[in-house]
Protein backbone atom coordinates (compact mmCIF):
# COMPACT_ATOMS: atom_id res chain seq x y z
CA UNK A 1 0.00 0.00 0.00
CA UNK A 2 1.26 3.50 -0.83
CA UNK A 3 1.09 6.57 1.29
CA UNK A 4 -1.98 8.76 1.32
CA UNK A 5 -3.17 12.03 2.77
CA UNK A 6 -5.22 11.76 5.95
CA UNK A 7 -6.62 14.43 8.21
CA UNK A 8 -7.92 15.17 11.69
CA UNK A 9 -10.62 17.65 10.66
CA UNK A 10 -13.49 15.68 12.22
CA UNK A 11 -11.66 15.56 15.58
CA UNK A 12 -10.69 19.23 15.37
CA UNK A 13 -14.28 20.21 14.62
CA UNK A 14 -15.43 18.21 17.64
CA UNK A 15 -12.92 20.00 19.90
CA UNK A 16 -14.03 23.33 18.46
CA UNK A 17 -17.49 22.94 20.01
CA UNK A 18 -18.89 20.60 17.32
CA UNK A 19 -18.25 23.15 14.60
CA UNK A 20 -20.34 22.09 11.59
CA UNK A 21 -18.92 21.41 8.14
CA UNK A 22 -20.94 24.36 6.86
CA UNK A 23 -19.42 26.69 9.48
CA UNK A 24 -15.91 25.54 8.64
CA UNK A 25 -16.66 25.89 4.94
CA UNK A 26 -17.85 29.44 5.46
CA UNK A 27 -14.67 30.36 7.34
CA UNK A 28 -12.36 29.00 4.61
CA UNK A 29 -14.48 29.93 1.57
CA UNK A 30 -15.68 26.55 0.32
CA UNK A 31 -19.01 24.71 0.34
CA UNK A 32 -20.11 22.24 3.02
CA UNK A 33 -19.81 19.48 0.41
CA UNK A 34 -16.17 20.39 -0.25
CA UNK A 35 -15.39 20.23 3.49
CA UNK A 36 -17.10 16.81 3.60
CA UNK A 37 -15.05 15.61 0.62
CA UNK A 38 -11.79 16.84 2.23
CA UNK A 39 -12.71 15.26 5.57
CA UNK A 40 -13.37 11.88 3.94
CA UNK A 41 -10.18 12.01 1.89
CA UNK A 42 -12.07 12.16 -1.40
CA UNK A 43 -10.66 15.55 -2.35
CA UNK A 44 -7.20 16.96 -1.59
CA UNK A 45 -7.40 20.69 -0.87
CA UNK A 46 -5.00 23.28 -2.22
CA UNK A 47 -2.14 24.29 0.04
CA UNK A 48 -3.85 27.64 0.65
CA UNK A 49 -7.05 25.97 1.88
CA UNK A 50 -5.06 23.52 3.98
CA UNK A 51 -3.36 26.48 5.73
CA UNK A 52 -6.74 28.19 6.17
CA UNK A 53 -8.12 25.07 7.90
CA UNK A 54 -5.13 24.93 10.24
CA UNK A 55 -5.59 28.64 10.91
CA UNK A 56 -9.26 28.20 11.87
CA UNK A 57 -8.36 25.58 14.49
CA UNK A 58 -5.18 27.48 15.51
CA UNK A 59 -2.95 24.43 15.02
CA UNK A 60 0.03 23.62 12.80
CA UNK A 61 -0.59 22.22 9.33
CA UNK A 62 0.87 18.82 10.30
CA UNK A 63 -1.65 18.58 13.13
CA UNK A 64 -4.44 18.70 10.55
CA UNK A 65 -2.97 16.71 7.68
CA UNK A 66 -0.72 13.68 7.68
CA UNK A 67 1.06 11.68 5.00
CA UNK A 68 0.93 8.04 6.10
CA UNK A 69 0.59 4.48 4.88
CA UNK A 70 -2.96 4.04 3.57
CA UNK B 1 -26.09 18.10 -3.81
CA UNK B 2 -24.49 21.49 -4.46
CA UNK B 3 -26.06 24.27 -6.51
CA UNK B 4 -23.48 23.68 -9.25
CA UNK B 5 -24.11 19.96 -9.46
CA UNK B 6 -27.86 20.57 -9.76
CA UNK B 7 -27.29 22.99 -12.65
CA UNK B 8 -25.16 20.34 -14.41
CA UNK B 9 -27.87 17.71 -13.99
CA UNK B 10 -30.54 20.02 -15.41
CA UNK B 11 -28.31 21.06 -18.31
CA UNK B 12 -27.44 17.45 -19.17
CA UNK B 13 -31.07 16.29 -19.05
CA UNK B 14 -32.27 19.29 -21.09
CA UNK B 15 -29.54 18.76 -23.71
CA UNK B 16 -30.25 15.03 -23.90
CA UNK B 17 -33.98 15.52 -24.45
CA UNK B 18 -33.81 18.46 -26.85
CA UNK B 19 -30.89 17.35 -28.97
CA UNK B 20 -31.96 13.67 -29.11
CA UNK B 21 -35.25 14.93 -30.51
CA UNK B 22 -33.47 17.21 -33.02
CA UNK B 23 -30.96 14.61 -34.24
CA UNK B 24 -33.65 11.94 -34.53
CA UNK B 25 -35.41 14.34 -36.94
CA UNK B 26 -32.14 14.78 -38.86
CA UNK B 27 -31.53 11.01 -38.95
CA UNK B 28 -35.03 10.34 -40.29
CA UNK B 29 -34.59 13.03 -42.98
CA UNK B 30 -31.25 11.72 -44.30
CA UNK B 31 -32.54 8.61 -46.19
CA UNK B 32 -35.22 10.72 -47.90
CA UNK B 33 -32.70 12.60 -50.02
CA UNK B 34 -31.84 16.31 -49.83
CA UNK B 35 -33.52 17.86 -46.78
CA UNK B 36 -35.10 21.29 -46.64
CA UNK B 37 -32.14 23.09 -45.10
CA UNK B 38 -34.16 26.14 -44.03
CA UNK B 39 -36.59 23.92 -42.10
CA UNK B 40 -33.71 22.35 -40.21
CA UNK B 41 -32.03 25.71 -39.67
CA UNK B 42 -35.16 26.91 -37.87
CA UNK B 43 -35.39 23.61 -36.02
CA UNK B 44 -31.78 23.93 -34.84
CA UNK B 45 -32.34 27.57 -33.86
CA UNK B 46 -35.44 26.57 -31.89
CA UNK B 47 -33.56 23.74 -30.16
CA UNK B 48 -30.73 26.13 -29.26
CA UNK B 49 -33.12 28.72 -27.84
CA UNK B 50 -35.04 26.03 -25.90
CA UNK B 51 -31.74 24.75 -24.47
CA UNK B 52 -30.69 28.24 -23.33
CA UNK B 53 -34.12 29.01 -21.84
CA UNK B 54 -34.18 25.74 -19.86
CA UNK B 55 -30.58 26.22 -18.66
CA UNK B 56 -31.32 29.77 -17.46
CA UNK B 57 -34.67 28.80 -15.89
CA UNK B 58 -33.04 25.93 -13.99
CA UNK B 59 -30.26 28.22 -12.72
CA UNK B 60 -32.83 30.78 -11.54
CA UNK B 61 -34.93 28.12 -9.75
CA UNK B 62 -31.89 26.56 -8.05
CA UNK B 63 -30.53 30.01 -7.15
CA UNK B 64 -33.83 30.90 -5.48
CA UNK B 65 -33.50 27.79 -3.29
CA UNK B 66 -29.80 28.36 -2.51
CA UNK B 67 -29.21 32.11 -2.95
CA UNK B 68 -26.02 32.24 -0.85
CA UNK B 69 -24.37 29.31 -2.63
CA UNK B 70 -25.41 30.64 -6.03
CA UNK B 71 -24.00 34.08 -5.25
CA UNK B 72 -20.75 32.75 -3.80
CA UNK B 73 -19.37 31.49 -7.10
CA UNK B 74 -17.39 28.29 -7.57
CA UNK B 75 -15.04 27.13 -4.85
CA UNK B 76 -11.69 25.43 -5.50
CA UNK B 77 -13.22 21.94 -5.85
CA UNK B 78 -15.78 23.26 -8.38
CA UNK B 79 -12.99 24.93 -10.37
CA UNK B 80 -10.90 21.73 -10.33
CA UNK B 81 -13.88 19.67 -11.52
CA UNK B 82 -14.68 22.22 -14.26
CA UNK B 83 -11.05 22.35 -15.41
CA UNK B 84 -10.69 18.57 -15.56
CA UNK B 85 -14.03 17.95 -17.34
CA UNK B 86 -13.42 20.89 -19.68
CA UNK B 87 -10.04 19.51 -20.68
CA UNK B 88 -11.48 16.09 -21.62
CA UNK B 89 -14.44 17.69 -23.41
CA UNK B 90 -12.02 19.88 -25.36
CA UNK B 91 -10.12 16.78 -26.52
CA UNK B 92 -13.39 15.12 -27.60
CA UNK B 93 -14.35 18.29 -29.45
CA UNK B 94 -11.02 18.35 -31.30
CA UNK B 95 -11.32 14.66 -32.28
CA UNK B 96 -14.89 15.25 -33.46
CA UNK B 97 -13.90 18.28 -35.52
CA UNK B 98 -11.11 16.35 -37.25
CA UNK B 99 -13.63 13.62 -38.12
CA UNK B 100 -16.03 16.19 -39.58
CA UNK B 101 -13.24 17.75 -41.63
CA UNK B 102 -12.30 14.31 -43.00
CA UNK B 103 -15.96 13.48 -43.65
CA UNK B 104 -16.62 16.72 -45.52
CA UNK B 105 -13.48 16.13 -47.59
CA UNK B 106 -14.87 12.74 -48.66
CA UNK B 107 -18.11 14.14 -50.02
CA UNK B 108 -20.51 14.86 -47.16
CA UNK B 109 -23.27 17.25 -48.17
CA UNK B 110 -23.54 20.71 -46.61
CA UNK B 111 -26.53 19.45 -44.58
CA UNK B 112 -24.59 16.46 -43.25
CA UNK B 113 -21.49 18.53 -42.47
CA UNK B 114 -23.37 21.24 -40.59
CA UNK B 115 -25.33 18.71 -38.54
CA UNK B 116 -22.21 16.66 -37.84
CA UNK B 117 -20.53 19.86 -36.56
CA UNK B 118 -23.55 20.59 -34.39
CA UNK B 119 -23.54 17.01 -33.07
CA UNK B 120 -19.85 17.31 -32.16
CA UNK B 121 -20.45 20.54 -30.21
CA UNK B 122 -23.50 19.12 -28.43
CA UNK B 123 -21.76 15.84 -27.62
CA UNK B 124 -18.69 17.63 -26.23
CA UNK B 125 -20.91 19.81 -24.06
CA UNK B 126 -22.90 16.84 -22.76
CA UNK B 127 -19.65 14.97 -22.09
CA UNK B 128 -18.47 17.96 -20.04
CA UNK B 129 -21.66 17.97 -17.96
CA UNK B 130 -21.51 14.20 -17.55
CA UNK B 131 -17.88 14.24 -16.41
CA UNK B 132 -18.59 17.06 -13.95
CA UNK B 133 -21.53 15.10 -12.49
CA UNK B 134 -19.38 11.96 -12.27
CA UNK B 135 -16.69 13.89 -10.37
CA UNK B 136 -19.26 15.43 -7.99
CA UNK B 137 -20.81 12.00 -7.30
CA UNK B 138 -17.38 10.37 -6.80
CA UNK B 139 -16.51 12.96 -4.15
CA UNK B 140 -19.96 13.02 -2.57
CA UNK B 141 -20.39 12.02 1.04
Amino acid sequence: MGKSLNNQIRTLRFHAGEMTQAELGEKIGVTRQTVAAIEQGKYSPTLETAFKIADVFEVRLDEVFGWEEG
Amino acid sequence: MTFREKTRWSALIADLLIWTWYFSRVASALPEGPADEMDFLWLAAGATIATIVIHVAAIVVFALHRPREAGAGPDERDREIERSAGSTAHTLLAIGLVNVIVGSYFGWSKFETVNALLAVFVFAEMARYGLEIFAYRRMAA
